[in-house]
């Protein structure tokens, strides 16, 4: 086996996928895991001040397929994305990625056996898999937390655990490194 | 005879070719191109000169006079100029009314030809300017122009610069690093010279075949008084380059029909002549010709007729090519050998000149960049190497060796 140099060698180039100053619209599907299932579709646009922070705008609507309860929301977060990498799909491609932290608040409208307005916020955990310097890929943890009301009880506060996928696209197309 | 079948296949379109090679596109697309060739349907040679790097067509006897003219004309003073006849290369370029994003890049390749660097730079730096609205080949060929021009006129940093734009898919990318160590070696960054030659130790430059990114590893080690390394890599270099220079005449010597289209002795070719033969543009685009006509389906009538001809058509220019491209290797690989014994005898004397007491001659120039010290944009990546090659890591090495010359010798 051959033995390479290990001076005091670095890798300094560009970034393969940059985010810095580019607007990021995303679709997103998957659903709440707990409080009975919900399937969930999201529209979220982004935009990247830096590499590592973003402001979220994001328009969702759940819906549960055995009873009429119904989710529609609107949050604003924040995003901060202080890790960047790359991983070896098997040897065949190298995948570069980001983790991101996200958090905000919004209001939620829930319909179906009780009506409801209530605040609405939001942390969660995510990742994107860059596929070229426009597209990206999403996966994504949140715990979506709002007050709700129930038939015959008190209104609690309630934790709704989602994952969700999805496919972002970033503008303008061409990256500017 | 077969000039006269060609003749007479571009002069004598029949009505059953009216369209061009339109009815056989999906079956036969490079039987199709003869065929536009013929009907004067344009577009389809257009797109495939452009698109696909592909230009066997224009060597049909009748082409500089076809509806391909212009494209004859264009090709024909990219190959002047390459060859330094700028009269040729110009007098094609007053032929041509198109293509001006073309004609601009091979005016620059003619300034620079002519020692005019900065008015070339100007030039390249025009078409790099409107880097969106032109292909990313004449992009890439133009970073490679700005990249060379200036380093003719000793702007290594620019040079620099515009070597690092060239993306790693890209065919030139391995050509750009190369000559980037080139930059980085006379800017007298050795760390940058030592950086670039690092890409081609990889398992990712098995196919690449540049000697003389080992002399200028060499170089640099010893120009940072690490004489002993820079004996190892002109002893790795021989150990790699020696054999293939040995079978690069071998194949010299035997008639290329004999090894060229066979896949099994192709197979016991060394990668890097293959890597070599490929990574000439006119023997690339010949090869995918080839290996598409085998590809096609079996024509009959005229068309088969003409695929035939095709075929051995592309099989005696791949002939001809591959004679020139063989020629170009041993050449290269002959001066490198030259250059690799040269700096063996000169770090032998050296040991000479130490036991005699006598000074080294160091050059003054060398700077040495403590990384530690540079603050990096947040849109470069900085990945300490541990021995892991990646293939985006490529091309981006840098080393961080302090010189250990002093005025007595090396400690």
């Amino acid at each position: 086996m051959k033995i390479y140099d290990r001076d005091d060698i670095h890798s300094i180039h560009k970034r393969l996928y940059s985010k810095d100053s580019r607007h990021e619209l995303s679709i997103m599907g998957g659903g709440i895991l707990n409080n009975d299932g919900y399937l969930l579709t999201s529209v979220n646009y982004q935009y990247h001040f830096f590499e590592a922070l973003a402001l979220e705008a994001q328009g969702g609507f759940g819906f549960q397929t055995q009873d009429d309860n119904r989710l529609t929301f609107g949050q604003l977060s924040a995003s901060f994305s202080p890790i960047y990498g790359k991983i070896s799909w098997f040897t065949w491609a190298v995948l570069n990625f980001d983790l991101y932290f996200i958090g905000g608040g919004g209001i939620v409208q829930y319909k179906g056996l009780k009506n409801g307005t209530s605040f609405m916020g939001n942390v969660g955990l995510g990742t994107r898999i860059f596929i070229n310097e426009y597209l990206a890929t999403r996966f994504e943890f949140r715990d979506y937390i709002f007050n709700q009301e129930f038939p015959g009880s008190d209104s609690k506060v309630t934790h709704n655990y989602s994952i969700a996928a999805g496919v972002s696209v970033f503008f303008p197309f061409r990256q500017d490194l | 005879m077969k000039n006269l079948v060609l003749i007479l296949a571009l002069c004598g379109a029949g009505p059953a070719f009216a369209k061009g090679g339109d009815s056989i596109r999906s079956s036969a697309p490079i039987t199709a191109l003869i065929l536009d060739l013929q009907a004067g349907n344009f577009k389809p040679l257009e797109e495939a000169y452009f698109e696909d790097e592909i230009d066997f067509f224009l060597d049909y006897q009748g082409a500089e006079r076809s509806a391909a003219k212009e494209l004859y004309a264009l090709r024909e003073a990219g190959h002047a100029f390459e060859m330094g006849d700028i009269v040729k290369g110009r007098s094609f370029l007053g032929m041509i009314s198109k293509y001006s994003d073309q004609k601009t890049f091979l005016a620059g390749v003619a300034e620079g030809v002519e020692g005019r660097y900065e008015q070339a730079y100007k030039t390249f730096k025009s078409l790099i300017d409107r880097r969106q609205k032109i292909s990313r080949r004449l992009l890439t060929s133009a970073f490679l122009g700005a990249a060379r021009v200036s380093h003719e006129a000793g702007d290594y940093p620019k040079a620099i610069f515009f070597y690092t734009e060239v993306r790693q898919l890209d065919p030139n990318f391995f050509q750009a690093v190369f000559e980037k160590g080139w930059s980085f070696y006379m800017d007298g960054d050795m760390n940058g010279a030592l950086g670039a030659s690092l890409s081609f130790t990889t398992p990712y430059a098995e196919h690449q075949l540049y000697p003389e990114a080992y002399i200028y590893r060499a170089g640099a080690f010893y120009h940072l008084c690490l004489f002993d390394r820079a004996g190892k890599a002109i002893e790795d270099m021989k150990k790699i380059f020696i054999p293939v220079q040995a079978q690069v005449r071998e194949l010299k010597g035997r008639a290329s029909t004999a090894w060229l289209f066979d896949d099994r002795v192709l197979k016991s070719v060394d990668p890097k002549i293959l890597g070599f033969m490929v990574s000439d543009s006119r023997f690339r685009a010949l090869q995918r010709v080839h290996l598409a006509l085998q590809n096609e389906s079996k024509l009959s009538g005229d068309a088969g007729q003409r695929q035939a001809e095709a075929i051995q058509f592309v099989r005696g220019k791949l002939g001809q090519e591959v004679a020139r491209v063989l020629a170009r290797a041993d050449q290269e690989l002959s001066k490198a050998l030259e250059q690799a014994d040269s700096i063996q005898i000169e770090i032998l004397q050296l040991g000479v000149n130490l036991l005699v007491g006598a000074p080294i001659e160091l050059r003054d120039d060398i700077r040495i960049i403590k990384l530690g010290d540079v603050d990096f944009d947040p849109k470069v990546q900085f990945w300490p190497f541990k021995g892991e090659f990646w293939l985006d890591e490529l091309g981006s090495y840098y080393y961080g060796l302090k010189s250990v010359c002093s005025t007595e010798g090396p400690k």
